[in-house]
């Protein structure tokens, strides 16, 4: 899968499921202080990704360091790697 | 949604007959004879003006009379109402004791914000329809004052608290036995379940879900716990705006400025309007409803303290013209 695909599908989950502008969701981003998620939001996330990539990746300890859209993006590349 | 139908009242003239109360701003209402130089405008942008002498005065005399009063109130009002609510307990039922215990902090809540009258005055509006009940307040966060606001909203109410507030002597101890709810110290499953509960039974919940105080700077984000639990429960959410407190006492201080604290409850968001929406969707919609409704209470302001030419007084009905006549 290219990044450029999964940037596409990432965003998409942020627009559906969360009613974000396209327009926000600039790599840099960051996911908790920009575009205003909270603790109990990024599990809705995590669930909205898993079932947008068929991929469980809940109990993952890499996904505490993820702060940005880009680390997000660069998460999800390397899960779709290791498959 | 904000503008039509709404009732201003005298705060808080009821139970207590105290006379803290000074009308909200209106156009063809007149109240108010403020010092608008010492008030920290809700615009934020007073906060760089020079204060003058008098309002330094102003200043030293409410945090002078102030305190000491706090403390009388908290030393002897504290058990007096205590006393008061333990006396009858073996005889009534939990519950019953539960609310009288809330009610009691509701009249000490009161007590306090009293003890800041005349140079902190408090102007309240809601809606011409009173709040429904049980709801979730949901309110903006500017000042340490805020807490003590809450006993102005009617109602049985328990607060969502932060960390820090559970272990402050006395106060701790009594927001903890009101079953205060501390949303960072459960897990969230705990935390929706209990406050469920008090929904459940009647109680109203005040939350903050800034999570911290704003002070002079723009409202934080929310966090969307208390949304989430209002889209498992289906109880209506009230947007509660408090504006002119964020130097009432200004975030790291506890020293009060003089000014007037207004707090406008806004129309309920009922369940028909949100069960569509994502707690995410849901919490944003009302930080704005808030944030937009500030801004107007702050525009507001802003006309008011204008129309003293900077004298340092504010004035409205025409009060402000009969004193310029006598100059």
């Amino acid at each position: 899968m290219q990044k450029d695909e999964i940037i596409g599908m990432v965003n998409e989950v942020f627009v559906d499921e969360f009613e974000i502008e396209a327009g926000a969701l600039r790599p840099e981003a960051q996911i908790f202080q920009e575009l205003g998620l909270d603790s109990l939001d990024i599990v809705d996330l995590i669930v909205a990704l898993q079932k947008k990539f068929g991929v469980n990746f809940r109990s993952d300890e890499r996904i505490r360091e993820i702060r940005s859209l880009n680390d997000l993006y660069d998460f999800i590349a390397s899960l779709k790697n290791e498959l | 949604m904000q503008g039509a139908g709404r009732e201003t009242e005298n705060v808080p003239d009821d139970s207590l007959g105290n006379p803290l109360a000074v009308p909200a701003p209106q156009a063809d209402k007149c109240v108010c004879r403020t010092p608008a130089a010492s008030e920290p405008s809700s615009s934020h942008s007073t906060s760089n003006i020079p204060p003058s002498t008098n309002s330094r005065l102003l200043f030293f005399l409410l945090n002078l009379y102030f305190w000491p009063l706090f403390f009388l109130t908290t030393l002897v009002g504290i058990p007096v109402l205590t006393l008061l609510v333990a006396l009858p307990a073996p005889f009534r039922p939990h519950r019953r004791n539960m609310r009288a215990f809330r009610m009691m902090i509701v009249r000490y809540g009161r007590l306090v914000l009293a003890g800041m009258f005349p140079l902190v005055r408090l102007a309240r509006e809601q809606p011409l329809e009173a709040s429904p009940q049980p709801c979730i307040y949901i309110c903006n966060h500017r000042s340490a004052s805020d807490p003590f606001l809450m006993a102005l909203l009617p109602g049985e109410i328990v607060q969502v608290v932060n960390v820090w507030p559970f272990h402050l002597p006395v106060l701790g101890w009594f927001a903890k036995w009101a079953g205060y709810l501390s949303v960072r110290e459960m897990p969230f499953e705990r935390f929706s379940e209990t406050a469920a509960r008090y929904l459940e039974q009647g109680i109203n919940i005040a939350a903050f879900p800034e999570g911290t105080r704003s002070g002079e700077g723009p409202m934080g984000p929310f966090h969307s716990a208390m949304f989430r639990v209002a889209l498992d429960t289906g109880v209506p959410v009230v947007p509660v705006c408090i504006s002119g407190n964020q130097r009432i006492p200004p975030k790291g201080s506890w020293c009060l400025h003089p000014g007037t604290i207004h707090i406008r409850v806004l129309p309920p968001v009922t369940a028909e309007t949100y069960s569509t929406w994502s707690p995410f969707t849901f919490k944003n919609r009302v930080h704005d409803l808030i944030k937009e409704e500030l801004a107007r209470m702050e525009a507001d302001e802003t006309e008011l303290t204008a129309t003293a030419e900077g004298r340092g007084w504010r004035y409205c009905d025409g009060s402000e013209q009969r004193e310029r006549q006598t100059r």
